[in-house]
């Protein structure tokens, strides 16, 4: 299971690693940087994308657009995970074709139970949990 | 955040460099909001001082800090304020934004 973090904040890339990797056994991949993260998806094809909207480069909205528009790309599940709330946000990520939204702060316990409710909504659950 | 309380999983490693990092990042908001005449025009420290609050609103909590994520988020929504034009960089503002960095930095102290 290859799971692709695409986020800037070090602190939140560090318990992201920790958890999905110690909790579910993942293998985690992380870009730092919104045109990197595209490059990631397209070269890798991760089972799973975390994605943050606010990004250097190239925001969330911009990297499932392009990921939802490529055949080689649209059946990977992409969840935001970002702290911005508001409606707005999440109605237009869905209208993209995420399979979730997840607001920060997130409790890292629950993360995985989080992405696999969201996962659930759009196919069978992909993690583990130990 | 519950240390260490599910098998296979002690945040407390990764805790020690949150501090550290979130300690640079005060700083930094420090420097940013010294150069307020930036903050006023809307230059590269307002810049700094929303990306830094808003980083640290959607962390704090993450690690076990409620109210690194409180404050950063009231940081932010001030900063918002000035862009969007509903608040003016005065003095009550200025003094506001450097009470919240130093509650932010007390939260990092120990």
């Amino acid at each position: 299971m290859k799971v692709l973090v695409v986020e800037d904040d070090r602190s939140i890339q560090m318990v992201l690693e920790l958890v999905l990797n110690r909790m579910s056994q993942c293998q985690v991949i992380v870009a730092s940087e919104g045109r990197q993260g595209l490059a990631m998806i397209q070269e890798h094809k991760p089972d799973l994308v975390l994605l943050d909207l606010m990004l250097p480069g190239m925001d969330g909205f911009e990297i499932c657009q392009h990921a939802k528009e490529s055949d080689e790309t649209r059946q990977i599940p992409i969840i935001f995970l970002t702290a911005q709330p508001q409606p707005a946000s999440v109605a237009r990520a869905m209208a993209l074709g995420a399979a979730g939204y997840i607001v920060k702060p997130f409790d890292p316990i629950k993360i995985i139970d989080q992405i696999n409710e969201a996962l659930s909504r759009v196919q069978a659950p992909l993690l583990s949990r130990r | 955040m519950s240390e260490g309380s599910e098998a296979g999983l002690d945040l407390s490693e990764i805790v020690g460099m949150y501090k550290e990092d979130a300690r640079r990042m005060i700083q930094d908001m420090r420097q940013a909001a010294d150069r307020w005449q930036e903050v006023r025009e809307g230059g590269p420290a307002r810049q700094i001082l929303r990306r830094l609050s808003h980083q640290l609103r959607g962390s704090g909590q993450t690690y076990g800090f409620r109210r690194a994520t409180l404050v950063s988020k009231a940081l932010e929504q001030i900063i918002q304020k000035l862009e969007n034009g509903k608040l003016s960089a005065d003095e009550r503002v200025q003094r506001s934004v450097a009470t919240k960095i130093d509650l932010l930095n007390s939260v990092f102290e120990s």
